[in-house]
């Protein structure tokens, strides 16, 4: 009879209740053991079978030892990162670490025992011709046993056969789990619903008119393509690549400054989910701190902050969380690099849509103002500055800022109330900046990023007055900033445009705004 | 056409195409145009391309309402992408299905 050094591998194999593959491995390898013998085989020491399945076992309890350390080093250095001062961690990692080298060890030297037993068993029977056929075919039936038994590991435990112990691990690697499958449903419904809002915009976007044109044509300049090229063989491989592998630091720069500021614009100017570029922030933070780059991405995280009603972002572990909800792990900043086409194309394309919605706004802005003049206001004396000289002008404004400033009416503008002060102080400095720009035809053709920082407190104190008192909610409404006039369709509109000029504010002059 | 080639036009003007999208069955392109030794600039032009026998036709978008459309069908598309780049799905061969 057959004796193994098993006895580790069926106390383990009990816990799975696959026993009994190991008692017909028994079985088969005694018929196998007798049929060597059966021919009078005189030449070995050591039982081949013994030798070849006893490797066999040993080689399988190694590698279920192999695969909980492995997990238990997982579960360590995700504690570490939530703990990073706990020296205890360090030595229980330091220990683990140790023995799963041990069972590397043992795992090469095991399957290298086995592979010397295979041959001998092989050779074995090789010099056994009239029990050949019969030998190969109960040495296939055990390599076969053994191989099955092999896999039975990765197989759940029966619970009931479990230790206390490891039924505690096994609870907390399947909320570890539930908690990886929780995250990956986020990202699917995340991903569902900037679809769906994807749709909804370009749906409502394409209106009669827009559908009318596409149908019956609009105006195109034609042009004949005469040659076309695979663009990822000759510019991102000749250009691109080097660019970025020599420039990783401007790299980051371009795709946080750019890219992120197209997605993060993209999502406030068409309402797509902001729980996206926040997942990329806090993906690309880490990183970003490493080179010193954490400020200007957190410029937009303050944004965001303000976006997200209930989302809050750590600083120190990079992550946000909106509602009940954490984001992280997520690395795009990564997929970036290792993409580098990707990382191209991406700034690229978010740099053009940047520049390309500026000029769109440019021209709306444009076809309002020109709407503008067709129309004039006739304003009361006391709020008409155009007669005004420029230093006239000025004294005026600094007059109204300072009552305004104060709160306190000066006896001159007794029979004004505060709010038509202020309005007084918003024709006479719009008054003024129109003349500026007049001066300076530059300065008013980008957006809100010209205005200054009086123009810009201005601007979020008018459309603070105009959310408030927008009673007619369903009514348009006209505003003019820095001198351009911008039709208001709603109090979302208004509240957006207080957003945009505030995170303006806050990056230009610092503070915060809310 | 498809995007990630560099195009050359009939004045040797070259464009990179860098997203696509077919809207109401007309294909349209968002480009950067390239210098001659196809660096990029800061010009971008949208365009729609035809196909008249064996010849392939980009025609540059002049109307305003048209490109503020396509723009924020681009816009979006952008987002899109990142989503691509962080689940590793982005890649040049993808033809858009919209």
């Amino acid at each position: 009879m057959l004796t193994f050094e098993i006895e580790e591998l069926r106390k383990t194999l009990e816990k799975y209740d696959t026993t009994d593959k190991l008692d017909l491995l028994v079985t088969k390898a005694n018929e196998l053991n007798d049929l060597i013998y059966s021919t009078g085989y005189t030449g070995v020491i050591e039982n081949p079978i013994v030798t070849y399945v006893n490797n066999y076992a040993k080689y399988c309890v190694i590698a279920l030892e192999h695969f909980k350390l492995t997990r238990e080093i997982k579960d360590l250095a995700k504690k570490k990162e939530e703990n990073p001062e706990d020296q205890t961690i360090d030595e229980k990692m330091s220990h683990a670490q140790a023995s799963l080298d041990l069972a590397m060890e043992g795992l090469v030297k095991y399957k290298s025992n086995k592979e010397k037993s295979k041959e001998y068993i092989n050779s074995t029977i090789a010099e056994q011709p009239d029990k050949k056929e019969q030998a190969t075919e109960k040495f296939a039936e055990i390599e076969t046993l053994c191989s099955q038994i092999g896999h039975e590991f990765n197989k759940k435990p029966s619970p009931e056969k479990m230790t206390h112990e490891e039924l505690l691990i096994a609870y907390k690697n399947l909320l570890e789990e539930n908690k990886e499958l929780k995250l990956q449903n986020d990202s699917i419904n995340a991903r569902l619903e900037a679809l769906e809002a994807k749709q909804k915009v370009i749906d409502e976007k394409k209106n009669q008119s827009i559908l009318s044109k596409l149908k019956n044509g609009f105006k195109k300049v034609k042009k004949k393509v005469i040659a076309v090229k695979d663009f990822t063989v000759g510019f991102v491989k000749d250009k691109a690549v080097p660019f970025i592998k020599n420039h990783k630091k401007a790299t980051i720069a371009i795709l946080a400054t750019i890219a992120l500021a197209g997605v993060v614009g993209s999502c406030v100017a068409y309402g797509t989910p902001l729980a996206i570029p926040a997942r990329i922030i806090s993906a690309m933070w880490h990183p970003f701190k490493l080179v010193g780059l954490e400020g200007p991405l957190h410029s937009i995280n303050e944004f965001l902050i303000g976006k997200l009603g209930n989302g809050t972002f750590d600083l120190i572990k990079g992550t946000w969380t909106i509602g009940s909800k954490t984001v992280n792990n997520m690395n795009i900043f990564e997929m970036v690099l290792g993409n580098l086409p990707a990382a191209a194309i991406l700034a690229g394309t978010g740099y053009g849509l940047f520049k390309g919605g500026k000029r769109l706004i440019k021209w709306s802005k444009k076809r309002v103002k020109d709407h503008k003049k067709e129309e004039p206001e006739s304003l009361p004396p006391a709020y008409n500055f155009e007669n005004f000289s420029d230093e006239e002008l000025e004294n005026k404004i600094s007059e109204l800022e300072a009552i305004l400033d104060s709160g306190e009416i000066t006896p001159e503008y007794k029979d004004f109330s505060l709010d038509q002060i202020e309005e007084m102080f918003n024709i006479a400095a719009g008054e003024q900046e129109y003349r500026q720009n007049l001066n300076n035809p530059n300065n008013n053709e980008d957006n809100f990023e010209s205005l200054n920082k009086r123009s810009c407190k201005k601007a979020m104190r008018k459309l603070t007055k105009l959310i408030k008192k927008w009673t007619d909610k369903t009514k348009p409404q006209e505003i003019n900033i820095n001198g351009e006039y911008f039709m208001i369709n709603n109090v979302d509109e208004a509240k957006q445009l207080y957003d945009e000029i505030s995170y303006i504010y806050e990056l230009k002059f610092g503070g915060r705004t809310r | 056409m498809k995007k990630g080639q560099i195009i050359t036009l009939e004045d040797n003007e070259k464009y990179l195409l860098l997203m696509d999208t077919m809207q109401e069955g007309h294909k349209f392109f968002y480009a950067n145009k390239l210098t001659p030794d196809e660096k990029t600039t800061s010009e971008y032009e949208y365009f729609e391309e035809t196909v008249e026998g064996e010849d392939t036709y980009m025609e540059i978008v002049m109307d305003e309402e048209i490109k503020e459309f396509l723009h924020t069908v681009f816009t979006t598309d952008l987002l899109d992408m990142a989503l691509d780049i962080e689940t590793g799905n982005f890649s040049f061969e993808d033809d858009d299905e919209n």
